[in-house]
């Protein structure tokens, strides 16, 4: 067997894939055949200060090779998450990331500082990209003063890693990653959903109530790899790959861009366990190439 | 989420039973011993490629390690279970989301109403309720006779209804059932009402049982990317003060019909 192990930043992961967010929900309520500890993380659906009740149906539709996404942050808020979730998911022998999501930076703000009170969390990745909400803090991911901003204001409220989740629907991801990075980011992932819509022919209305949502699956895999090599060419800090993960090839192909670790998750609904399953075919790949370590394939594609 | 397996079944029989509707039989002793009436699995109908998401069915009869459901080839997902055959295998996930009430007394009268392949997921309930000694009326509504695919119950009140007539009384299921409670002479049965169909049919069962002070379950359809609580998609709006979304997979499919805001509009087909 090779070795599997990768690193973000100061956290040491078994493998290298972790659950999307919005895709495994709070890692608490599977089925029992699911078990996290055979992640090498994973990351909470986006949390808010106040519980949300999300967006109005219909939120999701089946596309080619993807699907569109409306949901609108539905969650329970932190203060349940903290009370309800953490104590069913902490000290399960994975790494736990959880996801923040706010309006303004007074409120992303507040539920780190309320995360950061409590023991057994391990970083936080910033959704700035959330295209499904008014004010789902997408100005934060579409302008590199604003994210600048957010970012600093975080890193002054906590010493455990921060991810930040980009959005694909810029003009340069290279400068919003740069942004990140200056602000004090330990990581980066990417890429969060990409702006899509579909049309009900028979009502002649746009499928989502909110008329665009964000396309994810393996339709998005080749966009998100573009990203990922492009970010890989100007930052130094650690990658999380993400977009239409579905097999062994697409996390290594995700390593060789760039990435040290990769986020599945689209494929969690099909089926929840698909993460693990992904394992052995990795390491045979590695075990077929000689290579003994997970962590020498990633950059490799950059010459 | 203790009781949920996912598992490769394979496929015992497949059959056109209806015009383009398909009863398929899979052995799948797990879920066959764990669920309850209303409970459904979803089916990967292609490991390979399209459909990205699962495809959502009602447990709709069970018998030792056989579980059956009806569904109905319309799209792409269908199709391919519609070439399933003996000797293969179908990779599903279940039982899920919550059940029927089944605890009724000796005595009750319970009531199904089906619209076209709603009809599926009573089925189950009238087994249990025959085996309970009850005697169930079943409300069978179709656009047509080709689409009629349960005709005959020695055990049980059957009524059928057709849109064209062809099968049964012409006209709505919904009016069938009004027509019915309108003409029963014991006030003092204790009438159950069960339904599942076209979301503005189902809303007018709910009025109807609601006028005759009857409680009434629905199962509830919505396309789902996961169908076990994780995509947040299905959702389906709740009367206050209950929380404004429900999820259609895990905190239903099954709903106290008057807890929820039903889409209306002309029944399309009943």
């Amino acid at each position: 067997m090779s070795d599997l192990h990768t690193r973000l930043d100061t956290l040491e992961l078994k493998n290298p894939i972790l659950t999307a967010s919005g895709t495994f929900g709070y890692g608490d309520d599977l089925p029992g055949y699911v078990d996290i500890a055979e992640f090498g993380g994973i990351v909470t659906k986006s949390l808010t200060r106040q519980p949300r009740d999300g967006n109005a149906p219909p939120r999701i539709v089946e596309t080619a090779s993807g699907m569109l996404n409306s949901i609108g942050l539905a969650n329970i808020g932190v203060e349940a998450f903290l009370r309800e979730k953490l104590p069913r998911i902490r000290d399960r022998g994975t790494v736990i990331i959880v996801n923040i999501a706010g309006s303004k930076i007074d409120e992303y703000c507040e539920v780190l500082e309320l995360l950061d009170q409590e023991p057994g969390i391990d970083g936080y990745e910033i959704n700035v990209s959330c295209p499904n909400v008014k004010e789902g803090g997408m100005e934060f991911g579409v302008s590199c003063p604003h994210l600048h901003t957010l970012i600093s204001e975080l890193r002054d409220r906590t010493d455990r890693p921060l991810i930040t989740k980009l959005s694909p629907n810029v003009t340069s991801i290279e400068e919003m990653a740069e942004a990140a990075v200056g602000a004090g980011s330990d990581m980066i992932s990417l890429v969060n959903t990409l702006v899509g819509a579909a049309i009900d022919l028979e009502k002649r209305r746009p499928v989502l109530s909110t008329i665009f949502g964000g396309l994810s699956g393996p339709a998005i895999k080749p966009v998100a790899l573009a990203q990922v090599f492009k970010v890989a060419e100007v930052v130094d800090v650690p990658i999380i790959g993400i977009g239409g993960i579905a097999t062994a090839t697409d996390v290594l192909s995700f390593l060789m861009a760039g990435a040290s670790a990769v986020e599945i998750g689209t494929m969690n609904y099909r089926d929840p366990g698909v993460g693990p399953k992904l394992v052995p075919a990795i390491d045979d790949w590695l075990i077929q190439h000689k290579i003994d370590r997970i962590t020498d394939v990633i950059g490799a594609a950059h010459g | 989420m203790t009781d949920v397996y996912l598992t490769q079944a394979p496929v015992r029989s497949n059959q056109e039973i209806a015009r383009q509707i398909f009863s398929l039989e899979l052995e799948a002793p797990d879920i066959a011993a764990a669920f309850h009436p209303g409970q459904f699995i979803n089916i990967q109908t292609n490991p390979d490629g399209a459909p990205l998401w699962r495809r959502p069915f009602s447990i709709a009869r069970s018998r030792g390690q056989i579980i059956t459901i009806i569904y109905k080839a319309i799209g792409i997902g269908t199709h391919q279970m519609a070439g399933m055959q003996p000797g293969n295998t179908a990779d599903i996930i279940g039982p899920l989301g919550n059940s029927f009430t089944t605890g009724l007394a000796p005595g009750d009268r319970p009531l199904l109403i089906g619209g076209g392949l709603g009809f599926a997921p009573l089925i189950i309930l009238r087994d249990v309720f025959v085996r309970l000694g009850l005697r169930p009326v079943l409300f069978m509504g179709a656009l047509t006779a080709d689409e009629h695919y349960y005709r005959e119950d020695p055990d049980a009140e059957l009524i059928l209804t057709s849109d064209d007539g062809t099968l049964g009384t012409q006209g709505l299921v919904t009016d069938a059932l009004r027509e019915y409670l309108r003409r029963q002479e014991e006030p003092s049965a204790r009438y159950y009402a069960y339904s599942c169909g076209p979301e503005p049919m189902m809303a007018q069962v709910t009025r109807i049982c609601q006028g005759f002070g009857i409680p009434v379950e629905l199962s509830i359809e919505r396309e789902m990317a996961c169908g076990i609580g994780l995509c947040q998609g299905c959702v389906i709006e709740q009367k206050p003060p209950r929380k404004k979304y429900a999820l259609v997979c895990k905190d239903g499919p099954v709903f106290d019909g008057t807890q929820l805001t039903l889409t209306e509009g002309a029944p399309e087909s009943l």
